[in-house]
């Protein structure tokens, strides 16, 4: 499993990179998780940052989820 | 030099001014606009607006758009970035993306309160009124330079059929409620002396209005909203007041040690008065130098008592959130350096004018 976070580096988006870890670590799931921060690679993805993409889908954007919807999110994608 | 001497000097001061500063009615007129702002970070559907920068849109429509809806589009001025380079690469035209650019952190509803409590209604309205129709005449004037430059990319926008997902009169008035609170609260004694009037002792008018209408807003918000969307509410706003709140502490501090140590001959003999150098210095320094959200008001305020004029301090106003030199090196990159340029110039043009015309007609 690929997760993408699109984020500048705001504290925003660094809550989002900390959730998804967690997310990770209770699922004990196998997912590498890559951490997007190019201004212009960002804009490909997402209007509104943060944003996470799962196996290169979007799946949250302009918004800081819980770590219970990143769970649901992931299940889907298990 | 006595440096430990300075030292607690300096920290008297910071603490001084934050203390005179947060008074009750400061307070919780600040409270309530974190509240707002956490209601439009939370209730207002963003892909919708969104929809209107794209490429089939009437121009005149995403002018508008683009010009006012940075304040419900990115309440946190990190996302303006972002969100600048994705309309502008799928399609929405340099014009209205670049109107976005310089609205949204311009167009910024806290900002502008702010400036109103701290500087006068007067230089409030001015700014919000410069903020959005300089943005305009910025995207049209890029649109005019670089017009052979269009990019038609994929624009969808998911999930934009809403604006947000309750009926439309609760949220309207869900805004209203603590809109008109926010207005009460901060209601100048000079201008409205009926809501200072005193019940018993410091309690006012304008406090039992307050809370009659945050009672008011409770029992709408129990009745109309689901519990997920209080707490997406209550959420946001906590976030955002993390984000913020500390801030606006350190731009006063700021403030208070500018006023302190900051002699005045020297503020007066660059930027006082309403010299087109004046405000051209003012303005171009609100270019390039970094103001976190919100610090730009009070070290404003600051500048003023060293007598900065009302001109340049307007221009400093309008020129200083939007633009700083990381800023500038982001745009660069997305845009390239002839069009970031163009635009800093632009912008410092504009802002001179403007801090001209203010400083004419606020004498």
């Amino acid at each position: 499993m690929n997760i993408k976070i699109f984020g500048t580096g705001c504290p925003k988006c660094n809550t989002t990179y900390e959730t998804v870890k967690k997310a990770v670590e209770q699922l004990n799931v196998n997912a590498e998780i890559e951490k997007i921060t190019d201004i212009n690679e960002i804009s490909e993805w997402v209007f509104v940052t943060p944003g996470i993409a799962i196996n290169d889908e979007i799946v949250f954007e302009g918004k800081v989820p819980t770590v219970e919807e990143v769970v649901k999110a992931l299940k889907e994608y298990m | 030099m006595d440096i430990v001497g300075t030292i607690i000097y300096a920290i008297q001061v910071m603490y001084s001014t934050i203390v005179d500063y947060l008074n009750l009615n400061r307070v919780i007129a600040i409270a309530i606009a974190f509240f707002m702002a956490g209601g439009i970070a939370s209730m207002i559907n963003k892909n919708f607006i969104i929809k209107y920068f794209g490429p089939e849109t009437p121009k005149h429509v995403s002018y508008i758009v683009a010009s006012i809806s940075g304040c419900v589009l990115a309440v946190c001025s990190c996302t303006i970035l972002p969100l600048f380079a994705s309309i502008y690469r799928r399609g929405a035209g340099i014009g209205p993306a670049t109107t976005f650019l310089f609205a949204g952190p311009a167009v910024n509803v806290l900002a502008i309160f702010y400036s109103a409590a701290l500087l006068g209604w007067d230089i409030g309205f001015i700014r919000a009124f410069f903020a959005v129709s300089m943005s305009i005449v910025i995207g049209l004037i890029m649109a005019a330079i670089f017009s052979s430059d269009e990019k038609k990319r994929k624009f969808t926008v998911r999930n934009a059929d809403k604006i947000t997902s309750r009926p439309g009169y609760q949220t309207a008035i869900f805004f209203l409620i603590q809109f008109v609170m926010m207005l009460i609260i901060s209601a100048s004694p000079k201008l409205l002396p009926l809501f200072s009037v005193p019940i018993v002792g410091g309690f006012l008018v304008k406090h039992l209005l307050t809370i009659l209408l945050g009672i008011l807003l409770a029992i709408s918000v129990k009745k109309w909203f689901k519990p997920e969307e209080i707490k997406s509410w209550l959420n946001e706003t906590w976030v955002l007041c993390k984000l913020v709140f500390p801030l606006l502490i350190f731009g006063v501090a700021v403030a208070g040690l500018m006023n302190a140590f900051i002699p005045p001959e020297y503020v007066t003999k660059y930027v006082g008065g309403n010299s087109i150098s004046a405000n051209f210095i003012s303005s171009f320094i609100g270019a390039l130098m970094y103001f976190a959200t919100l610090t730009e008001v009070p070290i404003i305020k600051s500048l003023i008592t060293l007598g900065m004029g009302t001109g340049p301090a307007m221009a400093l106003l309008l020129s200083g959130p939007s633009l700083s030199i990381p800023t500038i090196l982001t745009i660069s990159k997305i845009l390239g350096y002839k069009k970031a340029f163009t635009y800093l110039g632009i912008v410092v043009v504009l802002s001179t004018i403007a801090g001209l015309i203010t400083g004419t007609i606020l004498r």
